[in-house]
């Protein structure tokens, strides 16, 4: 049997007319990779929780078991303001075998999200170790006064700390719901958006006229947009190692393919909501529904946990959800792809479903036969 | 020169019937607009077979409904005596056809537009031979933003030939294209027939019916007025009547190619 050249086949056309109807417009240039580098820098700056010339704010928990050297020099710190003093259960508090434990939030238990996040509390005081979220630079130094502080209170030998915990900062928290978001934004606006002007242009129709399996043209587009918003990925995340100093703790290459599941699923959800609309003007409002509550509900800006428990259950349920869990799984926390069945189960049954609606109800044009 | 292009057996012979539209009915839902009230005809293999009619006179309709596009209200048509129901693949890949507003990225070269339409089809014509055929050598790389009205038309023609098919769908190839690349375009279709296609083509130019349809249905709102060859037409309905008095022999038409020349398109 002769075998036909890739290119001869619909399929890898529309993938290739995908892709060069992104890479052939500048302005996807600015859209694509200063845009999303621009709202992070703002996010960072504004929520990085940096708070220059500030006395850290301290929790106290159990203060009955503190040395009374200690406690007295905490009190009379002027770096210092003690917040509350509380108590945190031990199965509350992260496992460690160091002296001071830095967490990102998404690790933290509900007390202590409630604790860093609510009260803007910046380190926890225990009986036996110091806790936190935070790790500028400033921080470090607020936090190795504090530690030669309890040093000399206690009599013992001080050795300076040096804070390297990558994964935990606002800004490791932030970058995989922004690329995350950069997906869903392809998928809703990029996918659809073109999938309906094809439609309203008459380029759909036309295609109809031409003897090709249907799904080629949503499987190829959906390719060729997944292709390039990889690229996109990679870029974005070498610009936020130059930027942030972001860096993924896990296997980069599992990364990228959990990011390529994300795209593929978001361009079918794009595909999916493009069956009908005729104008491009009807599309973009029916994305919006899609957009804003994912938005808001998958941990771009807040985190979930901040929701009720009923909005969590829904939340749990969204494909941004499942993406952004899963990169920041990799990225933060060096999971690997195999820990992360339950994303990728929620990813596919919105491909799955995504795709049935498509191939059921997809129309051609305006007057389909 | 034999090409690609060219029909060979075991095609319909020519003259056989390729489609038949029988009493055919469109309504449309939105506005409750009858837009075909009973239209019938056949159309013969290797002929050109032209549909005219003013605007709105359900022209596209029946060649939508030809193609596959648009499902009719009642009445068949069939397409190389298969349905669209049931053939509608084995139908596609014997047929190519442009629409009225047809659109591509503007980006696309032209050879990869082609290459797109190529890929649909199983035994394609080569880009080669599509560009030699429709002349467009020179531009087989160029974007096709930068192509004039005409040379565009051109490409689009040229993904309907790109399968090889036996049938081209032409709807009002030649609206808004200047006398001089119309002429050009006639001549293309002219060579098309000769190579075995049957076109079928709906226009509002009578001279471009006359030029090249063998055969032809006048559309009026929604129904056939006439049909038959364009002599027989003139013959049947202007027999016994006064033609109109014609001051002049040269048209506009005629000035302007004089003026301008077949350079307009370069």
């Amino acid at each position: 049997m002769k075998i036909k050249p890739l290119r001869r086949y619909p399929l890898v056309q529309f993938f290739l007319l995908s892709v060069r109807s992104v890479v052939r417009e500048r302005a996807i240039i600015f859209w694509s990779f200063l845009f999303p580098l621009g709202v992070t820098l703002l996010f960072v700056t504004a929520f990085s929780n940096e708070k220059a010339g500030e006395a850290l704010l301290v929790a106290i928990s159990q203060p009955e078991q503190l040395s009374p050297a200690w406690l007295k020099v905490l009190n009379e710190e002027n770096s210092l303001r003690i917040l509350a003093t509380l108590p945190i259960e031990k199965k509350d508090l992260p496992a460690s075998d160091s002296d001071v434990t830095i967490s990102s939030v998404s690790q933290l238990s509900l007390p202590l999200q409630e604790l860093f996040l609510h009260k803007k509390a910046d380190v926890l005081i225990t009986p036996e170790k110091i806790y936190s979220i935070r790790t500028s630079e400033q921080f470090k130094a607020q936090l190795n006064i504090l530690l030669a502080t309890r040093a000399k209170a206690l009599g013992e030998s001080f050795q300076t700390v040096h804070l390297n915990v990558p994964g935990v900062r606002f800004s490791d928290w932030f970058i995989p719901g922004m690329l995350g978001l950069t997906l869903l934004s392809s998928g809703l606006f990029g996918v659809a958006m073109k999938i309906v002007s094809d439609r309203e242009m008459g380029f759909l129709r036309r295609l109809r006229l031409g003897p090709f399996p249907r799904s080629h043209y949503i499987l190829g587009f959906a390719l060729g947009r997944g292709a390039f918003v990889l690229i996109q990925v990679l870029l974005l995340t070498l610009l936020f190692r130059i930027t942030f100093g972001f860096k993924v703790q896990g296997n980069f290459l599992s990364f990228l393919t959990y990011a390529a599941a994300g795209a593929f699923t978001m361009n079918l959800l794009g595909a999916a909501i493009a069956t009908r609309p005729q104008k491009t003007e009807t599309v973009g409002g029916i994305a919006n529904v899609f957009f804003f509550p994912m938005m808001f509900m998958s941990g771009i800006y807040f985190k979930t946990e901040l929701f009720p428990e009923s909005v969590q259950k829904i939340a749990r349920f969204l494909p941004l959800t499942a993406l952004n869990e899963g990169l920041r799984a990799i990225a933060n926390e060096a999971q690997p792809l195999t820990n992360l069945w339950p994303q990728f189960l929620v990813l596919g049954i919105w491909s799955g479903v995504c795709l049935l609606i498509t191939t059921l109800f997809f129309k051609w044009g305006e007057s389909d036969g | 020169m034999t090409s690609k292009l060219d029909i060979h057996s075991p095609l319909p012979q020519v003259g056989s019937p390729i489609i038949e539209v029988q009493d055919l009915h469109k309504t449309y839902r939105k506005g409750n607009i009858q837009a075909v009230k009973g239209i019938s005809f056949q159309v013969k293999a290797g002929t050109c077979f032209g549909i005219l009619g003013p605007n709105g006179a359900g022209k596209s309709t029946t060649l939508e409904i030809m193609q596959g596009l648009n499902a009719p209200t009642s009445g068949k048509v069939k397409i190389f005596g298969m349905e669209y129901g049931n053939h509608e693949k084995a139908i596609r890949k014997r047929i190519g056809g442009i629409l009225q507003e047809n659109h591509l990225y503007s980006k696309l070269l032209v050879c990869e537009a082609l290459e797109l339409f190529q890929s649909f089809y199983e035994n394609p014509a080569t880009i080669d031979e599509i560009l030699t055929e429709l002349e467009l050598q020179d531009l087989k790389k160029r974007p096709l933003r930068q192509l004039s009205g005409g040379q565009r038309q051109r490409v689009f023609i040229g993904t309907a030939l790109i399968g090889n098919p036996e049938l081209v769908f032409l709807d009002e190839p030649t609206t808004g294209l200047d006398p001089s690349t119309r002429q050009d375009f006639w001549k293309i279709m002219i060579r098309l027939k000769n190579r075995g296609k049957t076109l079928v083509l709906t226009t509002h130019y009578m001279e471009e019916a006359e030029a090249l349809c063998d055969e032809l249905v006048i559309v009026n709102q929604g129904i056939v007025i006439e049909k038959g060859s364009p002599d027989a037409i003139i013959e049947r309905v202007m027999k016994g009547r006064e033609l109109p008095a014609r001051p002049r022999l040269a048209t506009l038409n005629d000035v302007f190619l004089t003026l301008t020349g077949h350079t307009l398109e370069s």
